[in-house]
């Protein structure tokens, strides 16, 4: 296994294919408490009972990040403990394994803070309407999505098949190469080519792991600045959800359904 | 009588070019040590007006002091000064009674020497040390509206904002929340400001009222004041009167429009 691995790293489709492990797991790291906050209870409730109480927004937030943080450490890492041991028999420096778990837990961290600042402004705007809700149950379901069509895509081999391809492959890489997730996955491939090398890459290590730095920094920075309105209960907005009488489509199901109260519960129950 | 509360042309706006006046030019007094109800129908503005006066919300015109302190300039202070029980109150439902309290106490910043003591008083007054240990999320309604009204007195507040204390209560816990009100009231001298739509709540505890209407305060004073005001026999009379009920003729007019013979 470790030698079909060394083989993947070395390959022209690694870089590519860590990039997408990586942004997936940073996406499902910031969409997890957005879609939770829209799906929850009582939330909106929770921040009133904070806002009366003398308590700054600031420590409300590094509160919620810091006492969730634990839950999602914990998958980071096992996620970084799997890498570490199939990268650890190419012969990787201690330094170079140190800066990938610096690299892998910045990304993890700096995901779920994006994700609880979305989730505290998303509680008090959308999330205290009607269609808030709706939208935190299909962010739940599309989540899942994509997770699913890379495991199919991984099984049956078309995921390598696709990112042999150059033209794919370079698309994949210009895409994800914005995202802060794809630097880390870029050094973990370079460290992987040159064990126990760190001169080798020596720029590459010192512009992403500073360019993490940088944009952990930054994300702190902006998700402090709008704490005031992440957690405030200031109306977002006062609409109200107005839909028409049923239309064709919800006319024949209730007519398929009998057309009397079975048909209406149909209705309603695919409505909801 | 020392005055507590005193708002001025407090105004609350909401919407494009601030077509929603959920608060509109209200000016009130509210005065040391009395039980003070502000009265409306849903939606008239009442949470708001807490919100308002707990610094949870912003005004958008007017000015208030609570304690002397200025919702705009001094938030902490007010906000130290005054406990609330809100209408929809959070709870975290996996902590026991006492964490809960121990929690709340530290929102306030009560210092840890006299927190413990503190919670085990409020536990024993509202009847809820034999739970103290266990999680909130086994505790009836009635235990949930007390924990929460103790959660309120916790910093020892001079003023208690409640916003309809009794609304989602049975009878029962209802009666045994409106007894620790008045409590409140009597015994620990709290100025008690209350937000309800339940005239006999109102009627029972307050010791003035005002009735809001459309984010406007159309009428304040004692019970017999207001239903003097109005010309009626009753508060109820009183307060569909003053904020427009439905003409009795109106209600089931639909029945002989729709319903056949």
């Amino acid at each position: 296994m470790v030698g079909e691995f060394q083989e993947l790293l070395v390959s022209q489709i690694a870089v590519a294919l860590f990039e997408i492990i990586l942004f997936m797991f940073s996406a499902f790291l910031v969409l997890i408490p957005v879609s939770s906050a829209l799906k929850e209870e009582g939330g909106v409730a929770q921040v009133e009972l904070m806002l009366k109480a003398p308590v700054r927004p600031g420590d409300v937030l590094v509160g919620e990040f810091v006492g969730k943080t634990p839950i999602y450490a914990i998958f980071a890492t096992l996620a970084v403990g799997l890498f570490t041991a199939l990268l650890t028999p190419l012969g990787l420096s201690y330094v170079q394994i140190a800066v990938i778990i610096l690299m892998a837990f910045v990304t993890c961290l700096g995901s779920f803070w994006v994700g609880t600042v979305l989730a505290a402004v998303a509680r008090t705007t959308i999330g205290r309407t009607a269609k808030g809700k709706d939208i935190g149950k299909a962010l739940a379901f599309i989540m899942a999505l994509p997770m699913v069509a890379f495991m199919y895509a991984m099984m049956n081999g078309n995921i390598f098949s696709l990112l042999l391809d150059p033209g794919t492959n370079g698309l994949v890489k210009t895409l994800l190469g914005l995202f802060p997730s794809s630097w880390a996955a870029e050094l973990i491939v370079a460290f992987a080519r040159n064990p126990a090398n760190i001169g080798a890459v020596g720029m590459l290590t010192v512009s992403r792991v500073g360019g993490m730095l940088v944009f952990m920094a930054t994300i702190l920075a902006i998700g402090w600045k709008v704490t005031d309105r992440a957690y405030s209960l200031e109306p977002a907005s006062m609409g109200v959800t107005v839909v028409g009488p049923d239309g064709t489509f919800f006319k024949a199901v209730k007519q398929l359904g009998g057309g009397g109260s079975f048909g209406s519960l149909l209705v309603s129950s695919l409505k909801d | 009588m020392n005055i507590v509360i005193e708002t001025k042309g407090l105004s609350k706006y909401y919407g494009k070019g601030n077509e929603i006046k959920a608060v509109d030019g209200l000016d009130l007094t509210v005065y040391e040590g009395e039980t003070f109800g502000l009265l409306g129908p849903n939606g008239a503005g009442k949470t708001t007006v807490i919100r308002l006066l707990n610094c949870i919300i912003k005004p958008s015109g007017g000015s208030a002091t609570v304690k002397g302190y200025d919702i705009r300039e001094q938030p902490d202070d007010v906000k130290r000064v005054t406990g609330m029980l809100a209408e929809s109150p959070g709870l975290y439902e996996k902590l026991s009674g006492y964490e809960f309290l121990e929690f709340m106490g530290a929102l306030y910043d009560v210092p840890g020497d006299i927190l413990g003591g503190r919670i085990d008083e409020l536990l024993k007054l509202f009847d809820l040390d034999g739970r103290r240990n266990h999680l909130i999320e086994g505790y009836s309604s009635g235990m949930k509206q007390k924990l929460l009204l103790a959660a309120a007195l916790i910093h020892d507040p001079p003023i208690v904002f409640l916003d309809e204390p009794t609304s989602t209560l049975d009878p029962r816990a209802a009666h045994m929340v409106k007894e620790l009100i008045e409590e409140l009231a009597d015994s620990a001298g709290k100025t008690i400001f209350m937000c309800s739509h339940l005239l006999p709540v109102v009627e029972e505890l307050c010791d003035r009222i005002g009735i809001i209407n459309q984010g406007r305060l159309i009428a304040v004073g004692t019970v017999e004041e207001i239903i003097a005001q109005a010309g009626k026999e009753t508060l109820e009379e009183a307060f569909i009167a003053l904020t427009g009920g439905v003409d009795n003729g109106e209600l089931l007019a639909w029945r002989e429009h729709n319903v056949k013979p």
